[in-house]
């Protein structure tokens, strides 16, 4: 065998590795996420956030006011009120605003979570089942989602509330049912991609299982865009919830949500502000924060970076 | 070089091997198929190189999936130890696969991004072998990694903190981990540096010799092959036009396919040799899914007659290797008659 033999440059190469330390890409990814001013300031406020929610009670307990007591001295929206703790002021049956917005807060982040969990489950599970299985199953499923998006989310959730009636957890199960279309689009897209690739090849000619490729290949590379793909869901949802509140079918009183809150103070935003100002304030919060973290965690994971 | 390979018990042999792709419908009834690889047959004997050249679009990636059941092949049967892979049911299939290992164009892409240079080395081994220890299968790992001239201390570290070359080494231990009777390459350098391309060629040569591996080296630059192979499969379209022993086709090719090929080859002009003309063609390579009744170089090829539009020629032996051509050994324009 006649072969060129040039100088090795192997040993080198391998000697120059030892200095750097090695970083896997999920690593790399919260360090670029952690170099990210905004995002980490918005990872802060969405922790206060939700420690304030989990810990509701603590604000009834903090003002001696409960949600719902109708503080007789104080009817008909007053205005903040330092020295009978109404630090927010009061809405129209005397309830502390303070209070309620925390209460509100609290159901927009169940809604948030259920329907977010209900979206990345069954959005993750039918994205990657068309993605994989492929040809008339994948056309199947498809068209389907298609069929289900040209329905207006309004009409499903007058629907579904006058056929079960109104319990809020049906509304939240709703408002998942609707934003797991677009998360099983973007898996779907993952998936085709991945399982072109050379690596899946390389498995497949090595002979491994299905079952094993789908959990050691497919699934980690997916997760990444899925939990990018749900920060970005979590404040659609929200909205939905305030938008239906704001129709008048979400939660039902004396439970609220920031979206009811809003649409009962908007009526009155001349005279009585404070009404609108402190739920809208929140609700600005909570959604800014999420869509810095998911704008950051989607720059971190960005694969082109690398 | 090699002793002559023992005809009579090859360790892959592949007979009449069709890939053809359907392309759906029109409204005047089925499109025809793109025929990627058309009715190819070669035997590989043990610890032989076989080369499989030809220009982009041949179907030389087609042909080597086609081989190894990564794509099931039209027609064809394909021998592996005896063994015929077509009549195996999945799982024996799948647990053929550890005889036959896959080395892959682009390095980089054929590593998962997550998971580390010893997870990727050892998946084979957990799929055939689940029964090791993790001790054993780190050793394995660590000396197949030395093997392949790779420190065994990069074993944590991830596919995108290597070079080209460096992860095609790693594409190449997890190829050799299971200690393959077939190793198949699929363009292996062809995505490297020239100056590392020798350096992993260098490699595969040594693998060769060592583990008396049987290796169908895929490629498009001849040069490359030249190194390599003990026996040269020319491919157009699908089609072998010219097989036979590598240094007897690089020093008298019989096809004019061949010799077009050849004469593309960059060389060092040697003082007081003839010079060299290179042969150029004009057309485009045409399409593999156009009907076609001749030979399917024959609306390229400098000396076309008639019956080669018209008849298929049928590979047939020429001095000392098999030529499909109706006039072996033609000389073209320019060229001193063979």
């Amino acid at each position: 065998m006649s072969v060129l033999r040039p100088e090795s440059t192997e040993s080198a190469l391998n000697g120059a590795f030892d200095a750097v330390k090695s970083r896997s890409l999920t690593r790399l990814a919260f360090e670029r996420f952690a170099r990210n001013k905004v995002a980490v300031v918005s990872t802060f406020i969405l922790l206060v956030l939700v420690i304030m929610a989990i810990f509701a009670p603590v604000a009834e307990m903090l003002t001696g006011y409960a949600m719902e007591f109708q503080d007789r001295n104080f009817y008909s929206a007053k205005p903040p009120n330092w020295d009978a703790k109404h630090f927010l002021g009061t809405d129209q049956n005397g309830r502390d605003i303070l209070v309620r917005v925390i209460f509100g807060l609290r159901i927009s982040m169940i809604v948030a979570l259920v329907a977010a969990t209900v979206a990345l489950i069954v959005g993750v599970l039918y994205g990657a089942i068309s993605g994989l299985v492929g040809g008339w199953v994948d056309v199947l499923m498809m068209r389907f989602l298609d069929l289900l998006i040209s329905y207006p989310l309004t009409l499903i959730a007058v629907i579904a509330l006058a056929y079960f009636g109104r319990n809020i957890y049906i509304v939240f199960a709703i408002i998942g049912l609707v934003e797991w279309q677009i998360m099983a689009r973007v898996v779907r897209g993952q998936v085709l991609s991945l399982r072109n690739s050379d690596f899946i090849e390389a498995a497949r000619a090595t002979g491994v299982p299905t079952a094993s490729i789908v959990l050691r290949h497919i699934i980690p590379n997916v997760i990444g865009i899925a939990v990018v793909y749900l920060t970005l869901t979590i404040p659609e949802v929200i909205l939905v919830e305030s938008f239906l509140g704001f129709l008048g079918l979400g939660v039902q009183e004396p439970n609220t949500s920031l979206g009811v809150l809003i649409s009962e103070g908007a009526t009155r935003v001349e005279h009585k502000p404070w009404l609108v100002f402190s739920p809208g304030v929140f609700l600005v919060l909570l959604l800014m924060s999420l869509n810095f973290i998911g704008d950051g965690l989607r720059d971190a994971f960005d694969p082109k970076d690398r | 070089m090699s002793e002559a390979p023992s005809k009579t018990n090859p360790l892959l042999k592949v007979s009449n091997l069709s890939v053809h792709f359907k392309q759906g419908r029109t409204l005047f009834g089925p499109r025809p198929a793109l025929r990627a690889v058309d009715d190819v047959s070669f035997d590989l004997a043990e610890g032989e190189t076989l080369s499989i050249v030809g220009e982009s679009g041949s179907g030389k990636s087609t042909l080597a999936r086609g081989v190894l059941r990564l794509l099931k092949p039209t027609k064809g049967q394909v021998w592996l130890e005896g063994q015929e892979l077509g009549g195996l049911s999945g799982e024996q299939l799948r647990k053929a696969r550890r005889h036959m290992q896959l080395i892959f164009q682009d390095p980089i892409a054929s590593l998962s991004p997550r998971r580390t240079v010893e997870q990727i080395i050892s998946e084979p081994l957990q799929t055939h072998y689940p029964q090791l220890s993790g001790a054993e299968r780190r050793e394995k790992v660590a000396d197949i990694m030395r093997a392949v001239g790779l420190l065994p201390d990069m074993r944590n570290r991830y596919p995108h903190e290597f070079s080209g070359g460096q992860a095609q080494r790693i594409g190449i231990a997890r190829a050799l981990v299971l200690e393959p009777r077939l190793l198949v390459a699929d363009e292996p350098v062809s995505a490297l540096d020239v100056s590392i391309q020798a350096q992993v060629l260098n490699l595969l040569a040594d693998i060769k010799q060592e583990r008396k591996v049987s290796m169908l080296f895929i490629s498009h630059d001849l040069s490359v092959v030249h190194h390599i192979s003990d026996r040269l499969l020319v491919l157009y379209l699908g089609q072998v036009m010219e097989i036979g022993h590598a240094k007897s086709i690089y020093e008298r090719p019989q096809h004019p396919y061949t010799k077009v090929l050849l004469s593309a080859v960059p060389r060092m002009q040697v003082v007081g040799r003839e010079k060299r003309r290179r042969i150029h063609l004009n057309d485009d390579l045409p399409s593999p899914s156009a009907k076609r009744a001749g030979c399917p170089f024959a609306s390229r090829c400098p000396v076309a007659t008639s019956q080669c539009k018209a008849e298929m020629p049928k590979l047939t032996d020429f001095e000392g290797r098999q030529v499909a051509c109706h006039f072996p050994g033609i000389a073209l324009e320019g060229e001193k008659a063979a």
